[in-house]
C-alpha cells in the first residue's frame, strides 16, 4: 500500500459528511465499550421496586423489566456486540485470505477443489446453519464468533483469489519467480502486501454483517448467556414490552442501526479511497 | 391449485394497492376494546359466537391415544369426550354414568351414559372403550400411554359386558386405576378399526370425536377451527366455533392478545401487569396441580451433589418468599412448596421439613464440602427459569459459590436433563402435573426410575412407594405417602420453589368460565359453557 | 450457453449431496435427542424405547443417512419425527405463505427501485442523489426485526390499522384479508431487498449514461427522463434480472425472523420448530429444498449476466 492510496484515502474521508461522521460514531461507541466499567450503575443488579422506568435523571436509557439500568446494560451489551463483529471478522478475512491465496496462486487441482468447497459452503442456506449450529453447540461468545466467522469467509476469499490471480501476472511477481524465489517468499512479499486494500474494505462489511448477524440470532434467543446482553438479545426482551415501554426497543435497536450503518458507510468510503480501479467500472 | 390462484390474485392486489391501503386504510374492526364499554350484564347465556385462544405451537397429533403436548390435549379435550373428570377430589362424570371399583380394587366396572353418539353420527359404546384400551395396549400401535395400562409388568383387561358396560380386570390390586382411567379418551372403533398404523393414519387429519365441538379445519402454522356439535350429551355448546390460533412466538402472542386478535391466552406473571393494563381481560389464575422446583443432579462430576448435607446448603442460602416474588412477581401467583406431593394430590401435607434463610450454615457446608462453582442451566427465553437462575446466582455469590448460568434451546436441555446420563450440570429448573394419586410420583424419586431426572436414591423411601401402590385400606395409604413426603423433604431430594398458578386472560366479553372449569393443562374442562356476553 | 447450462445442472447434483452429508452431519453431531423433546415425566422408559426404535433413532448415524437418502431417491423426503407428516406435504404446505410474501417483498422491491435507482444514478452527487443513498444506507444497515417491531408498534398497536400477527382473521377466508396481513412484513421484507436492489441500478445507471447511445440521443435532443426511462432503463432492466436470480436463495430460509416477529406461518416458522425439536426428516427437507432454490438462483443470474454481458463466457 503506497502513499498515494492513503493520501486519496484521507480526502475521500474528510469531503464526506457521513464518512466523518460514522467515523466519530464508531470511535464513541467503542470508546462506550472499552470503558462500560465506568457506567454509573451496575448492569446486571436487580431491583424490581424499579422495573420499568421511563429514562430519567438517573437511568438515563430507564430500566428494564428486572429494574436493571438500561444505559449500563446497553454499554456492556455493545461491548460483546462489538467484540462479536470484530474477532469473527478477523477470523473469517484470516480464513478467507488464506483460502483465496492459495487458491489464486497455485491455481490447478488445489483451485478446483478448495473453490468446490466454497461453493458447498455457499449453497447451504447460510441462517439455517447458523440456526443449528447456535441451538447444538454450547452457546458462549466464543462459539458465535467462531460460527459467524465460518459462514462469511467465502466472500472474502473471492475476492482475494480474483486479486491473486491478477497479481501474479505482475512483472515483478514473474521476475521473482524467474530468479528463483520460493513460492511462500513471494506470497508473503509481494502478493500479500498488495492485498491489503481489498482485504481492509472486505473486512470492514464483514463487521457490519457480523454485528448484523448476531444481532439477528439474539433476537431469535440463541446467544449470550444471561445475566450478560448484546443489543439483539435487549430487542428480544424489550418485544414483550412494546406496548408499555417501547424505549425497551429504541435504544438497543438504534445503537445497531448507526453502528452497522458506520461501519457500511466505512467500507463504501475505504473501497473509492483504496480501489478506484473498481468503481471506475 | 385453488391457493396457487389465490395467491396469485393476492400478489398482484399487494403491488397495486400495497401502498394505498398502507396509507389509507383507517377504522377496521380489529378493535374489541371499542366494545368492551358497551358490554351489560346478561342474566342467561346467549348463544352464537366464535372464541379464539392462542396455543404455543401447532399439535402433534389429534388423537388422544398419541398426544402428550399440551397443544394437543387442549384441543382433544373440546373434540373427545372423557369418561370422567376429577377435580380437587370430586368426580364429573362426562362419558361415563359411573364407576365402581371391588372391594379388594381388583375389579372396576364402567357405566356408560345411553344415547351417547360420535360427532359422525355413530353410537359410541363399550366397544370402542374396549378397542381404545387395546390399541395402547398393542405394542404395534406404539401409544406412548402403554406403560400406564401396565401393572407390575402386566396388562389389565378390559371386557365389554353388555353395550353400555366395561369391566376392568387388574392383574393386582390397584388403587391408582381411577387416576389412570381419569387420562383416558375414547377414540371410535369404526374409524381406526382396520388402521394398521392409527398413529400415522391420515384419518387423524380429519378427527371424529364426542366432545362439545367437532372438527373444521386445520391449517398448519395457522390455526385449528372446531365448530359446535350439537347433540353433544352435555347440551348444546354455545358458541358456533371455537379456533386454536397458533402463535409460537410469547411476545407476538402477547401483543395479538393486546390487540385482540386472541380473546383468551396464557399470560407469564412477567406480563401480567401488561395484559391487565388494557383492562380488557380478566387475569384468572388457577393451579396446575404444578410443582416448580429446583433439580439437583446427583450425578454431576463435583461428586458431592449426592450428599444431603450439600443440597441442604442450597436450601439455607436461598428465601424462598424472595425466590417466589423474583420468579413469579406476585406470590398470587405461587404458593410456597415444601413437599413433593402437589397440594390437589391425596394425602399432600406440607408439613415437612425445610431448609431456608441461613447464610452462615450455607457457606459452612458448602465450604465443607468444597463446593465453589455450580452449573445452573436454564431454557433459552423462558423469563421464569431466567429468573430463577439469576436469584440464585445472586445469593449464592453472598455464600461464595459462583453460579454460571448456561441457558440453552428447550431440545438440547431435554436431552441433557431428561436424558439421564449428563455430569456436566449440576442445577435446573424443572416442573411437573402428576395428578392426583400419590403413586404417579414414584416414577420421579425411586431408585434408577425412568424419571428420577435427579438420580436421588433412598431405600427406605424405594420401598414406601412400593407398599403404597398396592395397599387398598386409605388411612394406612395416607400413613406411607406422609412418611415418603418427610423423608424426600429431610433429603432435599429437590428443593421445592412453589405450587405454582397457570394465569389464563380471558377476554372480558366471555362468560361461563366458571361453569366451564378451568382444568390443569388444558384451559378449559368443557368449553361447551362459555359464552358470550 | 446450452453447454454452459448442462453442465451447472450437472454440477448441482453431487453439490447437493455434499450439503446433505453436510447438514445431516451437523444434526447428528449435536447434543440433543429427538425423542426428548416430547418425553413428558408422566412416560415410563419402556415406552420411550419402543418410540426410539419405531424411528429407526436406536441405529448409527450413517444407517438412518443412508436410509434417509434412499427414501429421497424414491421421491420421498421423510416423515416428521414429531407429528409423523410426510416432510414433502409440510413443505408445500407452507410455501405459498413464504414464496407469496417473498415474491410481493420482491416486486414491491423492484417497482420502487427501478424510479429510484434511475434518479439516484442520473443526478449523481446532487441533492435528490444524496437522500436516496441515505434510504439505501439504512435499509442495508437496519435489523428488520427492529423495524418489524416498530411498524407493530405504530400501526397494530397505537393506530389499530393493521393486524399484529398471523395470515388471515379468524372466520375471514378472503385475499383481501390476507393482504391486509402481509402489507406490514411484505414492506419489512421489501425495504431489506430495495436498498441492495437500488445501489445496483443506480450504479448501472451510471455507467449506462457514459454509453455512446446516450450521447446520441442527447444530440438528438431527447429529454433527460425520455432517455432515463426509455432507453437507459432497458440496458438496466437485465442486471435486475441477475439480482432476483441471486435473491431465490432467500426466498426459502430469508425470511425466518420476519416470518417469527408477524408469525407468518411460512416455511421458516417449520425450520424454527424443526430446529427445536431436532426433527432431522423436515430440516434436511427444507435445506435441500432452499439449496436447489439457492443453486438454481445462481445459475439463473449467471445466465442473464452473460446475456447481458458477452464478456463473461470469454472469462470462463
Amino acid at each position: 500500500m503506497n502513499r498515494s492510496k492513503w493520501r486519496n484515502l484521507k480526502r475521500e474521508l474528510w469531503s464526506s459528511k457521513l464518512g466523518v461522521a460514522a467515523v466519530i460514531l464508531l470511535i464513541l461507541f467503542t470508546l462506550g465499550a472499552v470503558f462500560a466499567f465506568l457506567a454509573p450503575n451496575d448492569p446486571n443488579v436487580m431491583n424490581v421496586a424499579e422495573r420499568l422506568q421511563s429514562p430519567n435523571g438517573s437511568h438515563w436509557f430507564g430500566t428494564d423489566d428486572y429494574g436493571r439500568d438500561y444505559f449500563a446494560r446497553a454499554m456492556y451489551g455493545g461491548r460483546v456486540s462489538l467484540m462479536v463483529g470484530f474477532a469473527s471478522m478477523i477470523l473469517a478475512t484470516g480464513i478467507g485470505t488464506c483460502i483465496g491465496v492459495l487458491s489464486g496462486y497455485f491455481g490447478g487441482r488445489l483451485d478446483n477443489l478448495l473453490m468446490r468447497l466454497l461453493e458447498i459452503f455457499l449453497s447451504i442456506p447460510s441462517f439455517l446453519v447458523l440456526l443449528l449450529l447456535s441451538v447444538y453447540l454450547k452457546p458462549s461468545v466464543g462459539n458465535i464468533i467462531v460460527i459467524i466467522a465460518f459462514l462469511m469467509w467465502m466472500n472474502i476469499a473471492r475476492v482475494v483469489r480474483a486479486e491473486t490471480m491478477t497479481l501474479k501476472e505482475r512483472e515483478y511477481v514473474l521476475y521473482a519467480k524467474a530468479s528463483g524465489q520460493g513460492a511462500w517468499g513471494i506470497i508473503w512479499k509481494h502478493i500479500v502486501p498488495n492485498l491489503v486494500p481489498v482485504i481492509i474494505v472486505g473486512a470492514t462489511n464483514n463487521v457490519a454483517s457480523a454485528i448484523m448477524m448476531e444481532s439477528s440470532l439474539s433476537f431469535l434467543g440463541f446467544g449470550v448467556q444471561p445475566p450478560n446482553a448484546t443489543w439483539g438479545s435487549m430487542l428480544n426482551n424489550a418485544q414483550g414490552f412494546i406496548a408499555q415501554a417501547p424505549y425497551l426497543a429504541i435504544f438497543p435497536g438504534v445503537l445497531i442501526l448507526l453502528t452497522v450503518l458506520s461501519f457500511n458507510v466505512l467500507g463504501d468510503i475505504l473501497r473509492v479511497g483504496l480501489e478506484p480501479r473498481l468503481t471506475k467500472r | 391449485m385453488v391457493m396457487s390462484k389465490k395467491w396469485s390474485t393476492a400478489i398482484i392486489l399487494v403491488l397495486l394497492t400495497a401502498l394505498i391501503t398502507a396509507c389509507g386504510s383507517s377504522s377496521n374492526k380489529t378493535t374489541p376494546s371499542d366494545n368492551s364499554g358497551q358490554q351489560t350484564e346478561t342474566s342467561a347465556p346467549k348463544d352464537g359466537g366464535n372464541l379464539i385462544i392462542g396455543v404455543g405451537a401447532d399439535p402433534v397429533i389429534l388423537n388422544p391415544n398419541y398426544a402428550g403436548d399440551r397443544v394437543s390435549l387442549t384441543i382433544d379435550q373440546s373434540l373427545y369426550a372423557p369418561l370422567f373428570q376429577v377435580n380437587n377430589g370430586k368426580k364429573t362424570y362426562y362419558l361415563a354414568d359411573s364407576l365402581t371399583a371391588s372391594e379388594d380394587s381388583m375389579t372396576y366396572t364402567l357405566k356408560l351414559k345411553s344415547g351417547l353418539t360420535w360427532h359422525d353420527g355413530q353410537p359410541l359404546t363399550a366397544d370402542d372403550v374396549v378397542f381404545t384400551i387395546n390399541s395402547i395396549l398393542d405394542e404395534k400401535q406404539n401409544s406412548m400411554f402403554r406403560g400406564n395400562l401396565m401393572i407390575g409388568g402386566k396388562p389389565i383387561e378390559a371386557k365389554k359386558i353388555d353395550d353400555l358396560t366395561v369391566e376392568f380386570k387388574m392383574p393386582q390390586a390397584a388403587p391408582a386405576f381411577e387416576a389412570t382411567l381419569v387420562q383416558l379418551t375414547p377414540i371410535p372403533k369404526h374409524i381406526f378399526e382396520n388402521e394398521a398404523n392409527i398413529e400415522k393414519s391420515t384419518k387423524n387429519n380429519t378427527p371424529v370425536g364426542s366432545g362439545p365441538f367437532k372438527f373444521k379445519e386445520y391449517k398448519t402454522g395457522e390455526y385449528v377451527t372446531l365448530e359446535r356439535f350439537d347433540n353433544y350429551f352435555g347440551g348444546k355448546p354455545h358458541l358456533d366455533s371455537v379456533t386454536y390460533r397458533i402463535a409460537k412466538d410469547t411476545n407476538a402472542a402477547n401483543l395479538a392478545l393486546q390487540n385482540g386478535e386472541l380473546n383468551i391466552n396464557y399470560v407469564s406473571p412477567q406480563d401480567a401487569p401488561t395484559i391487565q393494563g388494557t383492562g380488557n381481560f380478566d387475569l384468572m389464575p388457577y393451579s396446575e396441580g404444578r410443582l416448580s422446583y429446583i433439580l439437583i443432579n446427583e450425578k454431576s462430576d463435583l461428586g458431592v451433589l449426592n450428599k444431603k448435607e450439600v443440597r441442604q446448603a442450597l436450601g439455607y442460602a436461598l428465601n424462598r418468599e424472595e425466590l417466589i416474588t423474583a420468579a413469579y412477581l406476585s406470590p398470587e401467583y405461587a404458593d410456597p412448596a415444601h413437599s413433593f406431593l402437589t397440594p390437589d394430590t391425596l394425602f399432600h401435607t406440607n408439613d415437612v421439613a425445610t431448609f431456608d434463610n441461613d447464610a452462615a450454615k450455607a457457606k459452612e457446608l458448602f465450604q465443607q464440602a468444597g463446593v465453589t462453582k455450580l452449573r445452573f442451566v436454564v431454557k433459552s427465553g423462558d423469563k421464569t427459569q431466567e429468573s430463577i437462575a439469576l436469584y440464585v446466582q445472586q445469593k449464592l455469590k453472598e455464600v461464595g459459590v459462583a453460579v454460571e448460568i448456561q441457558s440453552i434451546d428447550a431440545s438440547a436441555l431435554n436431552s441433557k436433563v431428561y436424558g439421564g446420563t449428563s455430569t456436566d450440570f449440576d442445577l435446573t429448573v424443572a416442573g411437573y402435573i402428576m395428578g392426583f394419586d400419590p403413586d404417579a410420583y414414584s416414577i420421579l424419586f425411586t431408585t434408577d426410575n425412568s424419571s428420577n431426572y435427579s438420580h436421588y436414591s433412598n431405600k427406605q423411601v424405594d420401598e414406601l412407594f412400593q407398599k403404597g401402590a398396592g395397599e387398598a385400606d386409605a388411612a394406612k395409604r395416607g400413613e406411607l405417602y406422609t412418611q415418603a413426603q418427610q423423608l424426600v423433604a429431610e433429603d432435599a431430594a429437590i428443593y421445592p420453589i412453589a405450587y405454582t398458578k397457570t394465569i389464563v386472560a380471558v377476554d372480558k366479553r366471555y362468560g361461563g368460565v366458571e361453569e366451564a372449569v378451568l382444568k390443569p393443562v388444558v384451559i378449559f374442562e368443557d368449553l361447551s359453557k362459555i359464552y358470550l356476553k | 450457453m446450452r453447454q454452459l447450462i448442462v453442465k451447472r445442472l450437472a454440477q448441482t447434483i453431487p453439490m447437493l449431496f455434499f450439503v446433505s452429508i453436510v447438514c445431516f452431519a451437523m444434526i447428528k453431531l449435536a447434543p440433543g435427542d429427538p425423542v426428548m423433546s416430547f418425553v413428558t415425566p408422566n412416560m415410563h422408559a419402556e415406552d420411550i424405547e419402543r418410540i426410539r426404535h419405531s424411528l429407526g433413532l436406536d441405529q448409527p448415524a450413517y444407517v438412518q443417512y443412508v436410509q434417509w437418502l434412499k427414501q429421497l431417491l424414491s421421491g420421498n423426503l421423510g416423515y416428521s419425527l414429531i407429528n409423523h407428516q410426510p416432510v414433502l406435504d409440510q413443505i408445500i404446505d407452507r410455501l405459498p405463505a413464504t414464496a407469496g410474501l417473498m415474491a410481493c417483498a420482491i416486486g414491491l422491491a423492484v417497482i420502487l427501485a427501478i424510479p429510484l435507482g434511475l434518479v439516484a444514478g442520473a443526478n449523481r452527487n446532487r441533492w435528490s442523489d444524496k437522500l436516496i443513498n441515505l434510504v439505501t444506507y439504512i435499509g442495508i444497515s437496519v435489523p428488520l426485526f427492529w423495524l418489524a417491531i416498530l411498524l407493530i408498534y405504530l400501526f397494530a398497536i397505537k393506530l389499530h390499522w393493521l393486524p399484529s400477527m398471523g395470515m388471515r382473521t379468524i372466520g375471514v377466508n378472503s385475499a383481501a384479508d390476507v393482504l391486509k396481513h402481509g402489507i406490514l412484513p411484505c414492506f419489512v421484507l421489501a425495504f431489506g431487498f430495495l436498498a441492495v436492489y437500488v445501489r445496483y441500478i443506480r450504479s448501472s445507471t451510471i455507467g449506462q449514461l457514459r454509453e455512446e447511445y446516450v450521447l446520441i440521443q442527447k444530440a438528438f435532443g431527447s429529454s433527460r427522463y425520455t432517455i432515463l426511462f426509455r432507453h437507459v432503463l432497458k440496458h438496466v432492466l437485465l442486471p435486475i434480472i441477475t439480482l432476483l436470480g441471486m435473491s431465490m436463495g432467500d426466498l426459502v430460509t430469508g425470511a425466518i425472523v420476519t416470518e417469527t416477529v408477524f408469525t407468518w406461518p411460512g416455511i421458516g416458522s417449520l425450520g424454527m420448530t424443526a430446529v427445536r425439536g431436532m426433527d432431522y426428516p423436515v430440516l434436511m427437507g427444507i435445506t435441500l429444498f432452499s439449496s436447489v432454490l439457492l443453486i438454481l438462483g445462481n445459475l439463473l443470474a449467471d445466465i442473464a449476466y452473460s446475456f447481458a454481458d458477452p464478456r463473461i463466457k470469454t472469462m470462463r
